[in-house]
């Protein structure tokens, strides 16, 4: 058997393991089970990735089983083992299995432990089948079970409802964008005639541009609701309902990735409708933008995780929307292990405040959680684009390309940057600097975390801090390491763009101007938030729009849920209760009636039964010369 | 043709074991082993090709149907334990009768003359008669077997009248002699037509399909329960596996000239089993209607038989026998043969005995044809194969028809989970053949290959 076939199957097992027979498993059995199967999996996604590497670097398609075999339809379930689905596999499996790891302490007081483990193996599981999947159906398969996942875990905690209507309200939002990608796999395999991926997206040429623009930007819809992009972002923010160890998995390094996933995967379609990048673009900017100002007003420390995620992931979509896909890669990369390790620390913060999320509340931590302060530091430091640390390197490679495509989306893009490092700044010096401004007894609580906890946010912020190192700039002389690796593969070497003309120049010069914005910003917040030890007040002016959130919600809710609701009224008061039902009803009382009156001709006289006989005989001598059925 | 012979001889030997009423204990044990013998050197034969020449022909399809009679009536064998206990001495008697059924259907499935299917047919009608009646102690038993008697030999009438107009027009009672007549006439007599209809009348009403299925509500209801889930598996699936041989292998070439009267009889048969069932209260009777119902789905293979459709008619002889030898096998563990038995006495089975109320809801679902049970592929199967063949009108009809199935099957289940009227004692075991039953719904469902490869 195959090494790769065991990666999305372990996974699987301990779901099974800990869903079926977790009640009776102790705490710490679960815990182990959970984490350790994701734990061997990422072994095998290594042991894959060397043997990958060592056979020359050639595509693998790995059959697990035939699937669905309609007429001339032929979809296998297996996984193509190629340089993408490789790093998307190391980063689901390794990010996930420190997140499993911290789970274990986060999660130790909660009834349903076990509950809690199997989803989140169930959750690894499908986002594994997502990235390996050598069709669409399978990718859409796993698209589907993440979002399944998702939803569970948002209501994990399902007895308050408004954690409940949260996880209605992603999985509605996500139905959406799924109805725009299936929609986008029926017009493809009508086009196509198939769902592979060697079958769409090695035949790309000769097909009507309209069409092709239609299929990209149907997809697009769906990622649009699975990455949290205008107008489908506002579930996300919500989702924050869930444990943090899920908003960290699920909700930052994994699944709101998977749009981004499908449209580099399917670049070679995306490459030829034109309308369809400028579109991705134009909504990815206008993301960025409008969640990062709704960023900056925010005071639960994990919404503006949550509105910072939304803001990079929009960021993102400008990079694939400008072309520059291993860009847009590299980004996800550095990004899932920066936004996993804030978001971890913000939890280790909550469980240090036992629960309190607000950070006006706060303050002054820096003592009480050494080793959360530090490595949440450098994440900000990250997420801010402050050299040397990740984010400054893949960010900067982003806005590159994007300034050499459209200088007005690179404006867009930078000030989102900016006030990226503004309100990260901001919750950093809230939460931790100053004195401490919570309840008496949450002070005499504070503690920190035990070492399951910890050791993720260790190897985490390692990763975040050297994760540079995967994409040094080109000027550096040193091997681009994301690129170089696409550039191993016929099919994903185009995932690397280059610049038009001598760009070094440039590059440097856009370099100098972000470090500057980045470290200009994020000493205005620490001006402001530590030095004139500002708290947040009451939103005046045009914060009121952002706190406000732009009023999205509630528009949404004027515009399509209360209309929804009403023809939900309407129907089910008259179509339903006047003409359905009757109709309904209706039937089966006359086949009921039909029933009791056929049942008279089963008299019990003999001679009656022989008389039908011989009625049947005429009948059916006559009817076989007179009546043609056919 | 050694099966048969075997058969029969078992059949002696348990009539005479009978006499010693030290023997007379262990008759059953004696009989099911040799049953199970008996079934696996059928399937050890499997592609030997046996003839008896001119008159009975083993082939594959012989073979396949022959295993699923032994089969089910293996199964029936160890279900009877404590049903004849009303009459001791004549135990033997019965369980060898109930051999010469068999020993009738196995040269029903077998035949290549019309003389041995009438053979066959007979061999199995008269034994049948007898065993209806086997219950001399109760009146009902007794009308059972004098209606099925009177309304049987009717029957018959028509069906030798047919073979005697075939023979009058081709000159022989070879399946084979009739399919060259056919062939190599271009204009058929209006006589052999005549009796293609007739024959069919008289396999019409074998297989209880309407407008000639009167007897067989009243000879299920009177029957003793055993007797009755014999009826209602191995001998319907026997008829139908006649009527498919005698048919494919001789008139297939003038099917145009016989499908409309069969349209007529399958559209009867859907509508009064499928909504007479609705009006059903007793679970025997209810299994009656449903048997008969079940008639018109399979008699959808007959008509698509133009394009071999002998597959789908194995997966659903197999699919329909084990649900209903299922629901038999409930019916016999909850009542005896004295009262009739309302569905609404199956109220707390859940309770009382989880185990069999979840095997029964399988056997249930699969009845109804709800996937992934047996029942649904069978009759995907048989619809599939009459859309094929253009019939659409009739498939349609099928199609609107099972959707009543499902109400009243639904009302069994509905009863099962229901509150108990009375405090339940429990217990958690379930008879051996229902478990059978509802894990050949559950595995052939899952894999129809395991039967679909047989042929």
């Amino acid at each position: 058997m195959n090494v790769a076939l065991l990666i999305p199957l372990l996974p699987l097992i301990g779901f099974l393991i800990n869903g079926l027979f977790g009640k009776k498993l102790s705490k710490s059995l679960v815990g182990l089970i959970g984490s350790t199967s994701i734990f061997a999996a990422f072994i095998c996604v290594l042991i894959t990735f060397a043997n990958f590497i060592s056979g020359g670097s050639e595509v693998q398609i790995v059959k697990a089983f035939d699937w669905i075999n309609v007429g001339d339809t032929n979809l296998a379930m297996s996984f193509q083992i190629d340089q993408l689905s490789l790093i998307m596999m190391t980063l689901v499996t390794g990010v996930g299995f420190l997140i499993h790891l911290y789970s274990i302490g986060y999660m130790h007081d909660d009834e349903n432990y076990n509950r809690f483990f199997a989803y989140l193996n169930l959750f690894v599981f499908f986002m594994l089948l997502l990235v390996m999947g050598d069709n669409y159906v399978v990718l859409f398969t796993g698209w589907e079970g993440v979002g399944f996942c998702s939803y569970l875990l948002i209501g994990f905690w399902y007895k308050t409802p408004e954690y409940n209507n949260a996880a209605k309200k992603a999985f509605v939002m996500n139905r959406i964008g799924d109805l725009g990608f299936i929609l986008g796999l029926f017009l493809m395999y009508s086009e196509f005639g198939s769902l592979d991926f060697t079958g769409v997206l090695s035949n790309t040429l000769g097909h009507d541009k309209g069409t092709i623009t239609a299929i990209t930007a149907l997809l697009f819809i769906g990622a649009m609701g699975k990455s949290a992009q205008l107008p489908l972002f506002t579930w996300l923010p919500d989702a924050m309902a869930g444990p943090t160890p899920v908003s960290a998995l699920i909700h930052a390094a994994t699944m709101v990735t998977a749009g981004i996933y499908l449209i580099v995967r399917s670049h070679a379609l995306f490459d030829l409708a034109p309308d369809t990048m400028n579109f991705i673009a134009i909504i990815g900017a206008a993301t960025a933008l409008i969640a990062a100002t709704i960023a900056m007003v925010q005071n639960d420390i994990k919404k503006v995780l949550a509105y910072s995620t939304v803001s990079q992931l929009g960021l993102i979509f400008i990079a694939l929307g400008v072309g520059a896909y291993s860009s847009g890669m590299f980004h996800l990369l550095t990004h899932a292990f920066f936004k996993a390790l804030l978001f971890l620390g913000a939890g280790s913060v909550i469980h240090a405040m036992s629960g309190e999320q607000d950070i006006r509340n706060m303050g002054g931590l820096k003592k009480a959680l050494p080793i959360t302060h530090l490595t949440f530091l450098l994440g900000c430091l990250a997420i801010a684009g402050i050299p040397p640390f990740s984010g400054f390197f893949s960010k900067d490679e982003m806005l590159a390309h994007i300034f050499n495509v459209n200088p007005v989306l690179w404006g867009v893009a930078s000030l989102t940057s900016a006030l990226t490092a503004f309100y990260m700044f901001r919750m950093y010096f809230l939460t931790f600097s100053n004195d401490f401004r919570g309840t008496h007894e949450q002070k005499h609580h504070l503690h920190e975390s035990p070492s399951t906890m910890t050791i993720p946010l260790i190897v985490l912020a390692i990763l975040a801090v050297f994760g540079g190192l995967l994409g040094l700039p080109e000027f550096t002389g040193i091997h681009h390491g994301l690129s170089y690796f696409f550039g191993t593969s016929n099919d994903l070497s185009s995932l690397t763009r280059s610049f038009e003309g001598d760009f070094h120049t440039t590059e440097l010069i856009l370099m100098a101007v972000a470090t500057a914005v980045a470290i200009g910003s994020s000493l205005y917040a620490k001006k402001i938030y530590f030095e004139n030890k500002t708290l947040p007040d009451e939103p005046k002016g045009i914060n009121k729009l952002f706190a406000g959130k732009y009023f999205l919600d509630e528009i949404y809710n004027k515009i399509i849920v209360k209309p929804a609701l009403l023809k939900g009224t309407v129907m089910q008061n008259f179509m339903e209760n006047k003409v359905i039902d009757p109709a309904v009803n209706m039937f089966a009382s006359l086949s009921v009636s039909a029933g009791n009156n056929i049942k008279k001709i089963q008299t019990g006289n003999t001679g009656f039964y022989i008389f039908g006989i011989v009625a049947g005989v005429l009948l059916i001598l006559f009817a076989n010369y007179l009546i043609w059925f056919r | 043709m050694n099966i048969l012979i075997l058969v029969s001889v078992l059949g002696v030997i348990s009539l005479f074991a009978g006499l010693s009423e030290s023997l007379r204990q262990h008759t059953r044990t004696i009989i099911v082993a040799g049953l199970i013998a008996i079934t696996g050197l059928t399937m050890f034969t499997w592609n030997a090709k046996q003839f008896f020449p001119e008159m009975l022909n083993f082939d594959k399809y012989a073979a396949v149907f022959t295993t699923v009679i032994l089969v089910i009536s293996t199964l029936i064998f160890v279900l009877s334990k404590d049903q004849f206990n009303h009459d001791e001495i004549h135990k033997g008697d019965y369980y060898g009768i109930m051999l010469f059924t068999v020993a009738g259907a196995i040269m029903m499935v077998s035949f290549s003359n019309l003389t041995m299917l009438f053979l066959g047919i007979e061999t199995l009608s008269v034994s049948l008669y007898t065993l209806a009646g086997s219950r001399k102690d109760l009146l009902k038993s007794s009308e059972a077997a004098f209606k099925y008697f009177l309304l049987g030999a009717f029957a018959t009438g028509f069906l030798l009248f047919g073979i005697a107009f075939i023979y009058g027009a081709t000159g022989t009672f070879s399946v084979s002699g009739i399919s060259d007549y056919v062939h190599n006439t271009p204009q058929l007599p209006a006589i052999f037509y005549g009796g293609v209809i007739l024959i069919m009348i008289g396999l019409l009403f074998k297989v209880s399909a309407a407008p000639f299925h009167f007897w067989a509500p009243d000879v299920y209801e009177g029957s003793p329960n055993i007797i009755t889930s014999f009826m209602a598996t191995a001998v319907k699936v026997t008829a139908f596996a006649a009527f498919y041989r005698l048919f494919s292998g001789a008139f297939v070439d003038v099917n145009e000239k016989w499908d409309n009267a069969l349209i007529i009889a399958i559209a009867l048969t859907l509508l009064i089993g499928n909504f007479t069932a609705l009006a059903q209260t007793g679970l025997k009777r209810l299994l009656a209607y449903s048997g008969i119902a079940n008639a018109g789905y399979m008699l959808l293979a007959v008509l698509a038989l133009k394009n071999d459709a002998s597959n789908a008619l194995l997966y659903y002889s197999i699919s329909y026998a084990a649900a209903s030898l299922g629901a038999f096998a409930v019916l016999i563990s909850v009542s005896d043969d004295e009262k009739t038995f309302e569905i609404s006495s199956l109220k707390g089975m859940s309770k009382s005995n989880p185990l069999q109320a979840v095997l029964f809801t399988i056997i249930m679902l699969s009845m109804a044809g709800i996937p992934p049970m047996a029942g649904f592929f069978g009759k995907y199967m048989v619809l599939s194969a009459a859309i094929k063949e253009g019939y659409l009108a009739i498939s349609l009809l099928a199609i609107l028809t099972s959707l009543v199935g499902i109400y009243y099957y639904f009302k069994v289940i509905a009863a099962v989970y229901s509150a108990p009227d009375t405090e339940v004692q429990t217990e958690n075991k379930a008879n051996i053949v229902v478990f059978i039953c509802a894990g050949i719904s559950l595995v052939i469902g899952a894999y129809p290959d395991l039967i679909l490869n047989l042929f």
